[in-house]
C-alpha cells in the first residue's frame, strides 16, 4: 500500500506505451514490426523494474529541510529556505512541491531540480501573505527520478509547521532605522524646517546644509572654526493613538491587502517610531462598539504588545458608531494626545455624517484623519474612454476622485489634518506627518 | 470513528442479502437452448453423449454456421439441425436439398416449419398450443402434471408408444403430400410428428417435437428410446455435425473488437492500450499534493461601482451634467498642478497654462471653447462630449 503510495508514472511511460501500441497497430500491415514492438514491449517492462530497484533500494535516500521564521510579516515577501540532500549513490532528478498554508490559493508551485550523489541544493523561494493568522504549512512532497525516467518515487518529508503571520515588522524595521537616522528624504519624507523654539537643548552639533542658521552658536563656530549650531530635543513623552475604524469601509482590498491591514501595519510602523522618539504609543480599535484600548504607554514592553493587540484583531467589518469613539477617548484618554484615525471616506456627504463628532474630538486632541486614495479607481481615470458609456464612467470617476479632494478641505476647514494618501504610500505619509506635527509642536 | 456503525451496517447488510440469496437456490432455467454445453433441462448435453454412445465414438461437433455455408465449405458429415423455428432462405433450402441429394442424412426438428421448406416439400405444420412453450411457469406445471400425449412410432416396423408430456407435443403436421414422406411416428390424433422424405438419394427426416431430443427427454426413463431410436437413423460409424445456427445464431463473440482481437499483433496492442488506461486511472489520479480549499479572495468592487454609477447616468443622458463634472475635475486639476487661478479663463490664462504646461496653445484654446461651451450653460450634444474627451485626454497626457 505504501508502495502504491509513493509510486508515480512520468509522461515517458505513456510515450513509450504510446510507441509501442503504434507499433504493434503498424505490425498488422507489416509482420515483421510486431516481433520488433514485442522485443521493445520487454524491454520496457525491464526498464521499468529496473527503474524501481535504482528508486526503492535505498531507504530515505532523500533529505528535506524547511527553514523560515516563526513569525512572518503581512504583505511583505516572507523568505523561505528548503534544504535538499540526495543520499543515493546516483544522479537525480527532483519535483519538489511544498505544500503551503491554504490562505496563499498557490497550488501550482513546482521547484525542479537535478542533484549527483551526495549533493545537498537549496531552494529560496518567498511567499507574500495578505491575512493575518495562523498559516499551515504541510509536509513537502519531492518527486525523484533517475536517468531513466519512467517511474517516479515520491517522498514527503518536512515538518508541518504552522507560522504566524503578524502586522508587517518588516516595514516597521525598514522606517524605524530610516526615521531616527534621518533619512527618509529617500523614501519622500521632507525634512520639516523647525518653527518655534520651545525646544529643551540638546547638543551643539556641526552645521550641514538644511539646518535652520538661525540657530547658529557663533560661539561654538568662533572655537571650532567650523560652523555649529544648536540642537534642540523635541519635546517628549507626547501621546500617540492609532485609532483604527476596523469598518465595513475598511474592507476593500488592494494589492489583496485590505485596508484595515494596510492601517494596522501603518499603525506599528508609527508606533514603533513614536516609541523610539519617546513617545508613548497606543492602539485604539472600533466598529460598532470600540473593541479594544491600548493605553499609551513608553514602556520597553510596548511594543510587543502592540504588536501582540494588532495581531489578535478580529474582523467584522460592521458599520462605524463614531460616538462610541468620542465617548471612549473622553473618558479615557485625558492627555491631549495625537489622534491618527485610520478611516476611509468615499464621498463628502459619508464625512458630513461623521463631523460632529471628529470636531469634538478634534477640541480635546490633535486629530489626523487619514483615508485613500482609490488606486483602482485612479487607473481609469488615466485610461482614455472608447465610447459615449466609457466617457460617462470616467466623469463618475473624475468626481469621485475630486470628492476625496473636498474632503481634505472639508477637514482643513474645521482645523483637522488630513492625510489622503494611496494605500501603497500608507506608511511613509504617515511617519511624514507625524514628524511634521512633532516639529511644528502642534501636540 | 463515527463511520463504522456505517460500515458495519453496510457489511451486515451484504451478508443478510447473500444468505437470502443462497437460500433462494437456483431457479431452473427453461429456456430451450439446444446447445451442447448446456444442462438446463432443454439443452441438448445429454442427447450429444447418447449420440457420442450410438455412433461408436465418432465424434458429433457443433456448428454455428448456416446450411448454406456449412455445404459449400465441403462438409461431408450427417446434419442434426435442432431450432424452435426452421426458416430456411431460398438458397440454402436448395443447398440443403443438395446436400442430401449426396446421399446424406438430415434429421430436421423444429416446432415451425416456416418459409420454402413447407412449399417445396408440400407439408401443412400446426401448432396446436403456442402460448405454453414460451411460458416457464406452464411448462413446469405441465411436465409435473398428468397431461401426457402418446407418441406412436413404426420404425423398422416395429411399433412401439411413448407417453410424452404435452409440452414436447405441442406441434404436429396437420397435412402433407402422401407421395413425398413416410410417416415414421404419429400421435394420438394421428397427425405425423415425425416423417421421412422420399424424394431423394440420402435421407431428409423431419420431426415437429425438437424437444424431444433434448436433456429432458433424452435422460427421461420413459421417453429415451423414442430420442435414440430417432437418433438411430443416421447411419453409424458416420460423424454428425449438429448445425445449431438456427437456434442461437453464429455464437462467436458479439463484440465490434473481434477482428482487432482475431489478429495477434492487434490483439497485443489493444491490450497493452487497455492496460495503460487502467494505469493511468490508478496513477494519475493520485494527489501530488494536500487539498488546498478554495477560498474565494475578497474583490475590490469599486470600479464595479463607477461603472454602474456611469451607466445610471448615461441612463439619464445628462449630457450637460457629466461635463460640467469633467471641468471641475479639470479645474481642479490646473489650480493643484499649475497653480493658476480657474475663476476667469481669459487669454492671459490661457496663455499662462500654456506656458506653464508646455502645450501647443492652440490645442489648449480649442480645449477652452469647448469648457467655455459648457461654463455657458448650452446643451451638449453626444459628439461633443466625445470630443472634449479627446481634447481633455491631450491635455493631461493620456495615451
Amino acid at each position: 500500500m505504501n508502495f502504491y503510495r509513493s509510486i508515480y508514472l512520468t509522461n515517458r511511460f505513456f510515450y513509450a506505451a504510446g510507441f509501442i501500441i503504434f507499433l504493434f497497430v503498424v505490425g498488422f500491415a507489416f509482420p515483421f514490426v510486431t516481433v520488433i514492438a514485442e522485443g521493445l514491449f520487454y524491454l520496457a517492462i525491464a526498464c521499468i523494474l529496473i527503474d524501481v530497484l535504482l528508486l526503492y533500494r535505498t531507504k530515505d535516500g532523500i533529505q528535506i529541510e524547511r527553514l523560515c521564521t516563526e513569525k512572518f510579516s503581512n504583505g511583505d515577501d516572507n523568505p523561505i529556505r528548503l534544504i535538499i540532500e540526495n543520499l543515493y549513490p546516483i544522479t537525480l532528478d527532483l519535483e519538489v512541491i511544498d505544500e503551503l498554508p491554504e490562505q496563499l490559493q498557490v497550488r501550482d508551485q513546482v521547484f525542479e531540480l537535478s542533484l549527483t550523489s551526495g549533493e545537498v541544493k537549496e531552494i529560496h523561494y518567498k511567499i507574500r501573505p495578505t491575512k493575518r493568522g495562523e498559516y499551515a504549512f504541510g509536509v513537502v512532497n519531492v518527486f525523484i527520478s533517475t536517468f531513466l525516467s519512467i517511474v517516479r518515487r515520491r517522498y514527503q518529508l518536512g515538518d508541518e509547521k504552522n507560522v504566524a503571520v503578524y502586522p508587517s515588522f518588516i516595514q516597521m524595521r525598514k522606517y524605524e532605522l530610516l526615521a531616527i537616522s534621518n533619512q527618509l528624504q529617500s523614501f519622500g519624507v521632507k525634512k520639516i524646517r523647525r518653527i518655534g523654539n520651545n525646544m529643551e537643548f540638546e547638543q551643539i552639533k556641526n552645521y550641514v546644509s538644511g539646518d535652520d542658521y538661525r540657530k547658529v552658536n557663533w560661539k561654538a563656530t568662533a572655537r571650532k572654526n567650523q560652523l555649529m549650531v544648536n540642537q534642540y530635543q523635541d519635546e517628549r513623552s507626547q501621546q500617540v493613538y492609532s485609532v483604527i475604524d476596523k469598518g465595513r469601509v475598511m474592507k476593500m482590498p488592494f494589492e489583496s491587502l485590505s485596508l484595515l491591514d494596510y492601517a494596522i501595519n501603518s499603525s506599528l510602523v508609527i508606533s514603533n517610531i513614536a516609541l523610539k522618539k519617546g513617545d508613548k504609543a497606543g492602539i485604539i480599535t472600533f466598529q460598532h462598539k470600540v473593541n479594544s484600548l491600548l493605553p499609551a504607554s513608553a514602556r520597553n514592553m510596548q511594543l510587543n504588545l502592540i504588536l501582540e493587540h494588532l495581531y489578535k484583531q478580529k474582523t467584522g467589518y460592521k458599520e462605524t458608531d463614531y460616538s462610541k469613539l468620542y465617548i471612549t477617548l473622553k473618558r479615557k484618554v485625558t492627555q491631549r494626545s495625537l489622534i491618527l484615525l485610520y478611516t476611509n471616506f468615499e464621498s463628502v456627504s459619508a464625512l458630513k455624517r461623521q463631523l460632529p463628532f471628529l470636531r469634538k474630538i478634534r477640541q480635546q486632541h490633535l486629530l489626523v484623519c487619514i483615508f485613500f486614495q482609490n488606486t483602482e479607481v485612479d487607473k481609469l481615470i488615466d485610461s482614455p474612454a472608447n465610447d459615449i458609456e466609457e466617457v460617462y464612467t470616467k466623469g463618475i470617476a473624475e468626481q469621485l476622485s475630486f470628492e476625496k479632494k473636498l474632503i481634505v478641505k472639508e477637514l482643513k476647514a474645521h482645523g483637522i489634518h488630513s492625510i489622503l494618501t494611496p494605500p501603497k504610500e500608507l506608511s511613509v505619509n504617515t511617519i511624514n506627518k507625524y514628524l511634521e506635527l512633532k516639529s511644528r509642536g502642534l501636540i | 470513528m463515527k463511520d463504522r456503525k456505517y460500515v458495519v451496517a453496510l457489511i451486515a447488510l451484504v451478508i443478510v442479502y447473500v444468505f437470502l440469496e443462497m437460500r433462494k437456490g437456483e431457479s431452473l432455467d427453461w429456456t430451450a437452448s439446444f446447445h451442447n454445453r448446456h444442462s438446463i433441462p432443454f439443452g441438448t448435453m445429454a442427447t450429444h453423449d447418447l449420440m457420442k454412445d450410438m455412433l461408436s465414438d465418432s465424434a458429433v461437433e457443433s456448428s454455428y454456421e448456416t446450411v448454406y455455408e456449412i455445404a459449400t465449405e465441403g462438409e461431408e458429415r450427417n446434419l442434426l439441425i435442432l431450432a424452435e423455428r426452421i426458416a430456411f432462405s431460398d438458397d440454402e433450402l436448395e443447398k440443403l436439398l443438395d446436400y442430401v441429394n449426396r446421399g446424406k442424412t438430415v434429421i430436421i426438428g423444429g416446432k415451425e416449419f416456416l418459409g420454402g421448406l413447407r412449399d417445396s416439400l408440400e407439408f401443412t405444420p400446426l401448432v396446436t398450443d403456442p402460448l405454453l412453450t414460451y411460458d416457464l411457469e406452464a411448462i413446469q406445471e405441465n411436465l409435473a402434471g398428468e397431461s401426457k400425449q402418446l407418441i406412436t412410432t413404426d420404425l423398422g416396423g416395429v411399433a412401439k408408444s411413448y407417453s410424452f408430456s404435452s409440452v414436447a407435443t405441442t406441434s404436429a403436421i396437420l397435412s402433407y403430400n402422401e407421395d413425398n414422406f413416410n410417416v415414421l411416428a404419429k400421435n394420438e390424433a394421428e397427425q405425423p410428428v415425425l416423417l421421412e422424405y422420399k424424394g431423394s438419394k440420402g435421407r431428409l427426416i423431419l420431426t415437429t417435437m425438437p424437444l424431444a431430443l433434448t436433456n429432458y427427454f433424452v435422460l427421461n426413463e420413459e421417453t429415451t428410446s423414442f430420442a435414440s431410436s430417432v437418433l438411430s437413423l443416421f447411419p453409424e460409424d458416420e460423424p454428425v455435425l449438429h448445425v445449431e445456427y438456427y437456434q442461437l445464431g453464429r455464437l462467436e463473440s458479439q463484440t465490434p473488437l473481434r477482428v482487432v482481437l482475431a489478429n495477434r499483433s492487434l490483439r497485443w496492442g489493444m491490450f497493452i492500450l487497455l492496460f495503460t488506461l487502467l494505469i493511468f486511472i490508478f496513477f494519475e489520479s493520485k494527489r501530488r499534493q494536500r487539498i488546498i480549499p478554495l477560498i474565494d479572495p475578497m474583490k475590490n468592487l469599486s470600479v464595479e461601482f463607477v461603472e454602474t454609477l456611469g451607466r445610471l447616468y448615461y441612463r439619464q443622458k445628462d449630457h450637460r451634467k457629466l461635463a460640467t463634472k469633467r471641468v471641475t475635475y479639470w479645474k481642479d486639476f490646473v489650480r493643484r498642478k499649475y497653480n493658476l487661478r480657474t475663476d476667469n479663463l481669459s487669454n492671459q490664462f490661457t496663455e499662462d497654462l500654456a506656458k506653464k504646461s508646455g502645450l501647443d496653445i492652440k490645442e489648449i484654446e480649442l480645449l477652452l471653447v469647448s469648457i467655455n461651451h459648457v461654463e455657458a450653460g448650452n446643451e451638449i450634444s453626444l459628439e461633443e462630449l466625445m470630443l472634449m474627451e479627446k481634447q481633455l485626454n491631450a491635455f493631461y497626457g493620456i495615451e
